[in-house]
């Protein structure tokens, strides 16, 4: 800092420079007009008369003979600033009509005001709320890297015995299944058994109404239709006793899928929107949509999706996925594909027209602003999730450490037990007297043991994953692993036309309007200074190859990204803000400059006061 | 600005998506009925004079013309005019009411100002006539030829190639040619209700090798033939259309229209004016003895203007008292403007100026781009982005800046838009082939264009731009007129189609070339009304860029050369065309410092701004898929030579105000080939390399990457000094000189006093009071002379005298100061406090004692060896200068020169 130096000189040398207008007080020396002459200051040592010093005549080719006029094109013109800052002023902005100085001097007398004190004032708040601020920021910062130590601490912790954990359990699902499949063997012998008899009872009394009315009929129909009726017949009844049969194995089948399946689905419904997200590079389905997204649609859309969790991302890879919740007819799908493209055509109708007569920019404008509030609106409560989610997880983690006894059941872990009260009882179902997970009987208590065992095991294949990632793959979180915290996050920069979103450690996507969605690059990595983020390999563009994302990074109050140009074809840049390159010189820097700027203001007041007396 | 690619999907549908010129999308000739048909076909012959028709009425004749086979009248009209040319004129007989371009796209004054004619033979098959000193008009009957004589030498020869064609209107035929009732081009059909109407004019320049002008073209200063290998197969076209992306070297018509060429010989200049605001195509041939040159136009009639001056000033001078000369700019307008799609708001405007302040480069403009609009409504503003557009432009305002607003002609059809609701209920839009208004589609969208061939209409927009109508705009808020070719995304060839209908139900064919300059007019005029009502007595000049133009848009405002490229091959081409312009009356313009698309590397970018502070009009653009470019940002060795160089154009700034002056009053251009001061020297008809800003200094700009030595052409006849050392330099043509980063070769020319302000300020307007430096440069006679302009910069107070206007003469070593007077002008009647603060001497005869001066007869001071400029780099003292004389620019004066 060059400041307090300039303010004591300025202070100390402020009678000697006076008569020499503009003089930098550290020059004093050199205009002692001794001889008579001024000696240029650099190049050369020209030696003028003293007259020519600041006599709108640039001499010198330093231009150290005019500090006070704007004769020369390189001179510098010294502000005073008394109760401000001093200032070296270029001497093209000496005299010409605009105050620069906030003490004026660099215009004629009268033409500005002096303004110094107030600007020290506006300085001296300004430098306060920036150190507050500055302090909340610093807290942030350190916050992310103890959660980012707490996170990867469990990790090292459970990495010892991980893949014992994970044997044992595999063990243990292994033996529930034997269990499982023998005692569903069981109930499916009893089952048959019964179904027999009732088959054999039914079929007899069948038969028996049968014999009466074929009797009846015989004569006329047997003519009318040949044989092919009275063959289909039995047919046709073999073929229901076994389709029945079959359905009820198959629905069994399903029943345990679709429990399995939904289970999973609250278990990990944000694995799983992220998965989506990330498989096939398209937001959470808004762009997709319309402009024509109702405010249920996207509650709906909200309950989906929650937030990316620190260990979510692995969590998905190789799950079954997709099984349809309920089976539906050809015609009921029809009729709902009938619906999707009836809503899909309306949409599209109703956009055209719409622009049609009101131009693109209005429509594409107004769904950029619901779009917006929307995002905004989801963002904000993400956050909150998070928080929550976070939190809970750390109360999770510290209660865990207490009683290390604990540590073997799977189940106690943080995002395990979580699940537990999202999971629905079992369904019943009225065809079915089943007894799947009826925890009353036998098999349902297996199988619920199994289902709990599965989970536990699913949890700490994830884990080993999270090891993999955060503790192998992945080292690098920059100092202190501040950066871990942006794991699973995404951030949007909306823009004129273009809107950008990034997920460090993932990729950059950029959007347009409703449909246009790039991914303009993958996660590379960040420069040695962890000032930049760089995503490679996104999308081809033709002509140019793989588009890429440069995330230029700097201090800021809160994670934020801003911008978004294409200052190349196909490379895009953004910038974003965040606590996690924030250090405490800086700081140190502001509350020094505070320090000055107050010790200063006592030396002005006590010499004005001198001043005046 | 301009066009960008459109991806969505949306407008997919309505209009092809480009992504550079595509040649496939613009009409060549022969895929152009009335070109086709023309093109080389010779139906000349068929025409002949009825010698008893022939009527002399002292300076003008009338005759009948016969199209033989059709024995269809025109009526050939050849007047003599005294402002130094003659006008041929052919219609039909009687008149169809075939369109003219109406009177006030020229200016008046010119037309009843004749001279007689003298009938100097007459035989039964011609007829000579002579006019004024030194021309004359020679007419032979059978087939109709024209032959114009001046200084004793053919100048011109109207169908001597039986190239002339005149098609008379007619009723349809079931027989007749494809092309001649309707016409489809990609889709797009253009009923053509009167069928076919053109013109073929066939102008042969005898004993000539160089044509130039009829921009606007990205081409050659000496126009190449066009019966060349491709591109140059095909003639030169004049309709104004929107390119995206248009190549460097191409016959292709751009944004604006001049129908004026000029041809140049050793001892002869003449030049022609077709008027016609139609489409039109010109071929050039050369042959060893002639520049043969065939004119289409599809409509409208015959209107050509021959200028017979002999010269390129003589011609100029003439051009300007038909079309008018250059608008005297506002001193602000020529300082630097920075521009880029899209500086993105509040807090975006005040850092770049900020930025210039820091890195203390002067500039005086800072412009928006059509970002900063409610969604492309013009005159409003996003006010997400700009929510206090006033304080901002007050807050340039402070320090001496302007702000420029882009308005374009396209008007989105929203009705609760005011402008659009406002024009609709007036009427006030183009109408389509069945008379509803015309929706087109531009960048807002769906969108209306307003009729600005209608002076009605031109009113009402004009009162668009007083300050209560245009919320958020204030006295320091200027316009950018884009996109007025028109540009119309999904029209035939990006413009509207020709059956489209204007006021007087004047097809859109007809007057094609005009909407640019109408639209022009309309906003320039909107400027003259918001100045004059905030100040009735000294009421602003308006300042309005346009991206069309036409004949008399230099009356109306600057033009520049729209989206070019970060291309070395662009900064090439900006000079010819600027040149080009210059030459066709227009003088006012620039090219995109940086080019439009693209990147350029920090090399390009310094050399460009090297070239680019000579530009008349001199702003830096830049594409919004782009990166950031103001001039610090490609690094501190660049930004100080980028800085250099914009504080010379600051500099320069007493001269290029004073080039302006000359280029209101006489029509003379700002930059000049070298021929137009050297027009005998026949090596230098067709350099393009380098050119004069105006007759005082040579710029050779370095259109390469890595050079480190180039060949300059000092013409010979004239003393030239190193415009940065002040070393003398022996003119020869083939001079070869060092370069380095810092600098491109400029030179001053011996014979002429350059006026200069050192004092590197932030704005024009912050050099108001600072005093002068006059460079004077000594011919082999050891003399020389100039001038120096002086107003409020501002103001029309100039046009009531308030200018000062001295002249500088040296010779017999006395420098003098004195009114400079200009012939129909009235003198200055302004006084400034203003002195000279240093007069550097070029080429004074070396002298042992050395010299003194004697100042205003008192005292004397020595003159002393140092830098040309305050600027110059140490140790380059070859001047001599005199330090402060202190004399006040406003009164007589002597600065004797004496040995000491």
């Amino acid at each position: 800092m060059m400041l307090p130096l300039l303010l004591v000189a300025g202070l100390l040398s402020a009678g000697h420079g006076q008569s020499i207008r503009g003089l930098n007080p550290d020059l004093t020396p050199h205009y002692s007009g001794s001889g008579g002459t001024f000696t240029c200051i650099s190049g050369g040592g020209k030696v003028i008369p003293f007259s020519r010093v600041n006599d709108d005549y640039c001499d010198c080719p330093d231009g150290s003979d005019e500090p006070g006029t704007s004769a020369c094109h390189n001179g510098r013109f010294y502000c005073r600033n008394l109760g401000h800052e001093p200032r070296l002023l270029a001497s093209a902005f000496v005299d010409d009509g605009v105050c620069d100085c906030c003490d004026g001097a660099d215009e004629l007398k009268g033409k500005c005001q002096n303004t110094c004190l107030q600007a020290s004032a506006v300085h001296k708040e300004a430098l306060k709320d920036k150190i507050a601020q500055y302090e909340q920021t610093l807290a942030k910062k350190a916050e992310f890297i103890s959660s980012a130590r707490a996170f990867k601490e469990d990790l090292q912790r459970k990495e010892g015995t991980i893949e014992a954990d994970i044997a044992a359990k595999q063990q243990e699902v292994a033996g529930l299944k034997e269990e499982v499949a023998r005692l569903e063997a069981e109930e499916s012998a009893r089952r048959a058994e019964e179904e027999q008899q009732r088959a054999e009872q039914a079929a007899a009394e069948q038969a028996e109404a049968e014999r009466a009315a074929a009797e009846q009929a015989a004569a006329e129909q047997a003519q009318a239709e040949g044989g092919s009726g009275a063959a289909e017949q039995p047919e046709l009844s073999t073929g229901t006793e076994g389709g029945e049969a079959r359905e009820l194995q198959e629905e069994q089948a399903q029943t345990e899928e679709r429990e399995s399946v939904k289970s999973e689905q609250q278990a990990d419904e944000p694995a799983e929107t992220e998965e989506h997200h990330y498989d096939e590079h398209v937001p959470a389905g808004d762009y997709d949509r319309g402009v024509d997204m109702s405010d249920e649609d996207f509650q709906a859309q909200q309950q989906e999706y929650q937030p990316p969790r620190p260990d979510g991302h692995a969590a998905a890879a190789g799950r079954p996925r997709g099984s349809p919740s309920e089976p539906t007819s050809e015609w009921e799908d029809f009729m709902l594909f009938y619906e999707v493209v009836k809503q899909w055509a309306r949409t599209w109708i109703h956009l055209l027209s719409k622009v049609w007569k009101e131009g693109i920019r209005d429509a594409v404008l107004a769904h950029r602003e619901k779009l917006q509030q929307q995002m905004a609106a989801k963002f904000q409560r993400d956050a909150e999730e998070v928080e929550a989610m976070r939190a809970a997880a750390v109360a999770a983690l510290q209660a865990e450490m207490v009683p290390p006894a604990r540590q073997d059941d799977a189940a106690a872990q943080p995002e395990a037990a979580a699940t537990v009260p999202l999971r629905k009882p079992p369904r019943q179902r009225a065809r079915s007297s089943d007894t799947a997970t009826d925890s009353s009987t036998p098999l349902g208590t297996v199988r619920n043991r199994l289902y709990d065992a599965e989970r536990a095991l699913e949890q700490l294949q994830k884990d080993k994953q999270d090891i993999q990632t955060f503790l192998h793959i992945y080292t690098d979180f920059g100092p202190g692993d501040v950066f871990l915290s942006l794991a699973n996050k995404c951030f949007t920069s909306y823009q004129t036309r273009w809107n950008y979103e990034v997920c460090p450690f993932k990729q950059a996507v950029q959007r347009e309007g409703y449909s246009n969605s790039v991914t303009v690059g993958r996660w590379y990595g960040f420069s040695t200074d962890h000032k930049i983020m760089y995503f490679t390999g996104g999308d081809e563009c033709a002509g140019v190859g793989p588009r890429t994302m440069t995330v230029h990074m700097e201090c800021g109050h809160e994670n934020k990204l801003s911008d978004g140009e294409e200052p190349a074809t196909c490379q895009y840049s953004t910038k974003f803000a965040t606590p996690a390159l924030c250090g405490e010189e800086q700081l140190e820097d502001l509350r020094k400059q505070l320090h000055n700027l107050e010790a200063f203001e006592k030396e002005v007041q006590a010499l004005i006061a001198k001043d005046e007396l | 600005m301009g066009r960008r690619v459109l991806r969505s999907a949306i407008l997919l549908v309505f209009c092809a998506s480009a992504l550079a010129f595509k040649e496939h999308e613009f009409k060549k000739c022969a895929q152009t009925s009335f070109c086709s048909r023309n093109r080389n076909v010779q139906q000349g012959a068929n025409f002949e004079i009825v010698p008893a028709s022939i009527v002399l009425n002292t300076a003008t004749l009338t005759a009948t013309l016969i199209n033989q086979p059709a024995s269809k009248h025109l009526q050939l009209t050849v007047a003599s005019h005294a402002d130094g040319f003659v006008r041929v004129q052919v219609d039909e007989s009687p008149s169809v009411g075939r369109y003219q371009v109406p009177t006030d796209v020229l200016i008046s004054g010119w037309e009843n100002k004749k001279q007689p004619f003298t009938e100097t033979g007459r035989t039964s098959s011609k007829l000579t006539l002579a006019t004024g000193e030194d021309t004359k008009v020679e007419l032979t009957f059978q087939p109709f030829t024209l032959a114009i004589m001046v200084k004793g030498q053919p100048a011109l020869l109207v169908n001597s190639r039986n190239l002339f064609n005149f098609e008379h209107r007619r009723t349809k035929q079931d027989n007749d040619p494809a092309g001649y009732w309707e016409e489809t081009w990609q889709g797009h059909t253009d009923s053509k209700p009167k069928g076919p109407e053109a013109m073929s004019l066939d102008l042969v320049f005898p004993g000539f090798q160089h044509v130039y002008g009829i921009p606007e073209r990205a081409t050659a200063l000496s126009l190449k033939a066009t019966n060349g290998a491709a591109p140059y197969g095909e003639p030169y076209r004049l309709y104004n259309l929107d390119v995206f992306e248009y190549l460097d070297d191409h016959p292709f018509g751009l944004y604006g229209s001049i129908p004026v060429m000029l041809a140049h010989k050793k001892g002869l200049t003449v030049g022609v004016f077709w008027l016609n605001a139609a489409e039109m195509f010109v071929d050039v041939v050369k042959s060893r003895s002639e520049v043969g040159t065939q004119w289409i136009a599809e409509s409208g009639i015959v209107d050509l203007f021959v200028f017979t001056g002999g010269s390129a000033p003589g011609v100029l001078a003439s051009y300007a008292k038909v079309a008018g000369t250059t608008a005297l700019p506002q001193l602000f307008s020529l300082g630097y403007h920075q521009c880029r799609w899209n500086y993105k708001d509040e807090a975006d405007v005040k850092a770049v100026d900020g930025g210039f302040d820091s890195h203390e480069i002067p500039y005086d403009v800072l412009w928006l781009d059509i970002e900063h609009t409610n969604g492309k409504r013009y005159l409003t503003w996003d006010s997400s982005l700009f929510p206090s557009p006033v304080a901002m432009q007050e807050d340039l305002a402070s320090r001496g800046r302007q702000m420029v607003t882009i308005v374009d002609p396209h008007v989105k059809r929203d009705h609760s838009y005011y402008i659009f609701a406002e024009a609709e209920q007036q009427g006030h839009y183009v109408k389509n082939k069945n008379n509803n208004d015309f929706d087109g589609w531009c960048w807002p969208g769906s969108s209306s264009y307003l009729d600005v061939t209608s002076p009605v209409v031109r009113e009402w927009w004009a009162a668009q731009f007083t300050v209560d109508k245009y919320k958020g705009s204030t006295k320091h808020l200027y316009i950018w007129n884009d996109m007025n070719e028109p540009s119309v995304f999904n029209g035939p060839e990006i413009t509207m189609p020709k059956d489209n209908l204007h006021f007087g139900g004047v097809e859109h064919r007809d007057n094609h070339n005009l909407y640019g300059v109408y639209y022009h007019m309309g906003t320039a005029e909107g400027l003259k009304l918001r100045g004059s009502q905030l100040d009735p007595e000294n009421g602003d000049r308006p300042f309005v860029l346009s991206r069309a133009f036409f004949s008399g848009t230099q009356r109306v405002g600057p033009i520049w050369t729209g989206d070019n490229a970060a291309q070395w091959s662009h900064l090439k081409v900006s000079v010819p065309m600027l040149l080009t312009l210059g030459l066709t009356g227009l003088p006012n313009s620039g090219a995109d410092v940086g080019g439009f698309f693209g990147n350029p590397d920090a090399e390009l970018m310094t050399r460009w701004y090297q070239l680019g502070i000579y530009y008349p009009f001199f702003r830096g653009h830049a594409h919004l898929e782009t990166q950031r470019r103001e001039p610090w940002l490609f690094g501190p060795d660049h930004t100080a030579r980028i800085r250099a160089a914009i504080r010379g154009r600051y500099a320069l700034m007493p001269y290029i105000y004073t080039l302006f002056r000359f280029a209101n009053t006489t029509g003379m251009p700002i930059l000049r080939p070298l021929w137009f001061e050297f027009p005998e020297a026949e090596d230098l008809f067709a350099v393009e390399e380098e050119f004069m800003v105006g007759p005082g200094m040579l710029v050779k700009p370095i259109t390469a990457p890595g050079v480190s030595s180039t060949d300059v052409i000092l013409p010979a006849g004239a003393r030239w000094y190193d415009a940065a050392t002040g070393a003398a330099v022996t003119a020869k043509n083939r001079h070869r000189v060092q370069v380095t980063m810092d600098a491109i070769p400029v030179y001053y020319r011996g014979g002429h006093i350059v006026p200069r302000r050192e004092r590197p300020r932030r704005s024009t307007a912050a050099q108001a009071s600072d005093p002068y430096t006059l460079v004077v440069a000594l011919d082999d006679k050891s003399e020389a002379s100039g001038s120096l302009y002086v107003d409020d910069g501002h103001s029309f107070a100039f046009q009531r005298g308030l200018y000062l206007h001295r002249s500088f003469s040296f010779s017999n070593l006395k420098l003098t100061s004195s009114v400079h007077v200009e012939p129909g002008v009235p003198d200055g009647t302004l006084t400034v406090p203003t002195t000279i603060e240093r007069v550097v001497f070029l080429g004074l005869p070396p002298s042992r004692r050395g010299y003194k001066a004697l100042i205003g007869g008192k005292r004397s001071e020595p003159l002393e060896a140092g830098p040309l400029s305050m600027v110059a780099a140490p140790g380059s003292e070859h001047a001599l200068v005199l330090r402060k004389p202190d004399l006040p620019v406003s009164h007589d004066w002597v600065i004797e020169i004496v040995t000491a």
